[in-house]
Order: C-alpha cells, then sequence, then structure tokens
C-alpha cells in the first residue's frame, strides 16, 4: 500500500468547516432570539427596510470570519482530529439548519 | 408584457442567478467526485483542477449574489408596510398566511448558510489544490459541505418560486 505525504496540514481546511458551522449556528441562534426577546429583534434590526434579518446574517457573517481568521491562525501549521472537528461541524450545521425551521424558532410564538 | 423595476430585480434575482447556481452546482459536484488519487496527484496546472476551482468559486459568488439581492434589495418590497405588498397580502388571508410565516421565514433564514458553506468549498479546493484529491476525508467534506449549500439555496428557491406565484412582486 502506498502512503501519501501531504504538503499541507488538515488545520486550514478544519478551521474553515468549524468556523462556517459556528456561523451557521450563530444564525440560527439569532432567528431563535429575535423570537424569544422584543429587545433583541429590535436590536438586530440594522437596516429598518429588510428588518432583523440583516443583523442575524451580519452577526452570523461577522461571527464566521472572525472565528475563520482565529482558527485559521492557530490551527495553519496543525494536523488536527478530523474525527472530532467533523463530527462537531455537522452537529453545529445541523442545529443551526433546524433553528432555522419556523415551527422549531417559532415555538416561543406559541403556535 | 412591461417589467417594473421590482419585476426586473425578480427576474435577476429569480430567474437568472437560479439557473447560474444550478450549472455552477452540478459541474463543480462532477468535478469533486470525480477529482480522485491515482498513484500520482493530478498537475497543480490541470484543466480538471482548474475547472473544479472555477465551478466551486462560481457558485460561492452566485450564492453571495442571491442572498444580497434577496435580502437588500427584493425583500424591502416584499415585506414592505402597504397593503398592496407580498406580505401584506399573504398576512391578510388567513388560508394564504403560511406562504409568509412558514415559506417565506424559513427561506429568508436558511437561505443564507449557502454561501457561508459554499465559500469554504472554493478555499478547500483553492488552498489544497492537486493534494485534494489524495485526501479523502477532505474531499468528501467539501462534498458534503457542497451539497449542504446546494439544499439550503434550493430551499430559498423553491419556496421563493411557490410565493411568487401566490403573491408577485410587481
Amino acid at each position: 500500500m502506498t502512503t501519501v505525504r501531504f504538503e499541507k496540514t488538515n488545520g486550514p481546511a478544519l478551521a474553515a468547516i468549524v468556523a462556517a458551522s459556528l456561523g451557521v449556528v450563530v444564525l440560527g441562534l439569532c432567528t431563535l432570539f429575535a423570537e424569544v426577546s422584543t429587545g433583541i429583534n429590535n436590536a438586530l434590526n440594522w437596516w429598518p427596510p429588510a428588518g432583523p434579518l440583516v443583523g442575524k446574517t451580519g452577526i452570523a457573517v461577522i461571527v464566521w470570519l472572525v472565528t475563520w481568521a482565529a482558527l485559521h491562525l492557530a490551527w495553519r501549521r496543525r494536523e488536527v482530529s478530523f474525527r472530532v472537528w467533523w463530527a462537531v461541524a455537522l452537529g453545529l450545521i445541523l442545529t443551526g439548519f433546524l433553528l432555522t425551521f419556523p415551527p422549531i424558532f417559532q415555538i416561543p410564538r406559541g403556535h | 408584457m412591461k417589467l417594473t423595476m421590482h419585476g426586473w430585480w425578480t427576474v435577476v434575482h429569480g430567474f437568472v442567478l437560479v439557473p447560474l447556481f444550478l450549472l455552477a452546482f452540478a459541474a463543480g459536484l462532477l468535478e469533486l467526485l470525480t477529482l480522485r488519487y491515482e498513484g500520482v496527484t493530478p498537475p497543480e496546472s490541470s484543466p480538471a483542477l482548474r475547472h473544479l476551482k472555477t465551478r466551486v468559486w462560481a457558485m460561492a459568488a452566485v450564492a453571495w449574489l442571491m442572498v444580497i439581492t434577496g435580502t437588500y434589495v427584493s425583500y424591502p418590497w416584499y415585506r414592505a408596510k402597504s397593503p398592496a405588498s407580498p406580505r401584506s397580502k399573504l398576512l391578510a388571508a388567513h388560508d394564504l398566511a403560511a406562504w409568509h410565516t412558514f415559506a417565506m421565514e424559513w427561506k429568508e433564514h436558511v437561505a443564507w448558510a449557502s454561501p457561508i458553506l459554499a465559500t469554504v468549498v472554493g478555499f478547500i479546493v483553492t488552498y489544497y489544490a492537486a493534494e485534494l484529491a489524495a485526501r479523502n476525508d477532505l474531499r468528501r467534506a467539501a462534498i458534503v459541505f457542497f451539497v449542504l449549500a446546494f439544499a439550503a439555496s434550493a430551499v430559498g428557491g423553491v419556496l421563493g418560486a411557490f410565493i411568487y406565484k401566490v403573491a408577485p412582486i410587481l
């Protein structure tokens, strides 16, 4: 069996994967919290014509990019556990997708 | 039939960007699936790698354009306070309200996951390039992200088409 030697570590890929997953879960959490609290909903209303959607997606994008930069710096020369971080990423994405599904995030509305 | 400015933007958002997105996804997925290690990694300048990079970045770019035009151009018209806006019309009719409370509210949020996930695939393909052919774990992860990015956009696209049919932005 041939063993392939890689020039690059897997850290940068997993940094991008985990950061994006965190961005997706933050999008879901912002969607839920905007339903739970009128104060949060108003705080997310960064641009009134589009309402709180701009704040929710803006925060998700900021968290994604900042986390990506931080993790990339931390992991750029490291080989990290693919299995562990891939599982974390899938869990975060699944949670994020569920939290953007109306029957779930609208639970606080009571219907 | 003469299209208004709102109508033109809807055409760009839904009928120009969506087909481009579908083409980029189908071609990019095929390239990702067929990128295999066969004893040697493909040369960095190989057409297969060049096509792969172009297609995944094209899908990411189109996904960004779709959510940006959707959120900042079409959505304000959709949710305008006027009784003639699609949102007002849907919420005013009991049997149509779910097109807003379920369909629009799902679409407007989940679609934003698509460009984020697609951008990651673009990064992985560009950063690892030829090495990705021999890295099955990362290649499979990129495929999963690519499909999830498509799924998130598909929800937005399909629901958007139905909402437009029920209450068009005029």
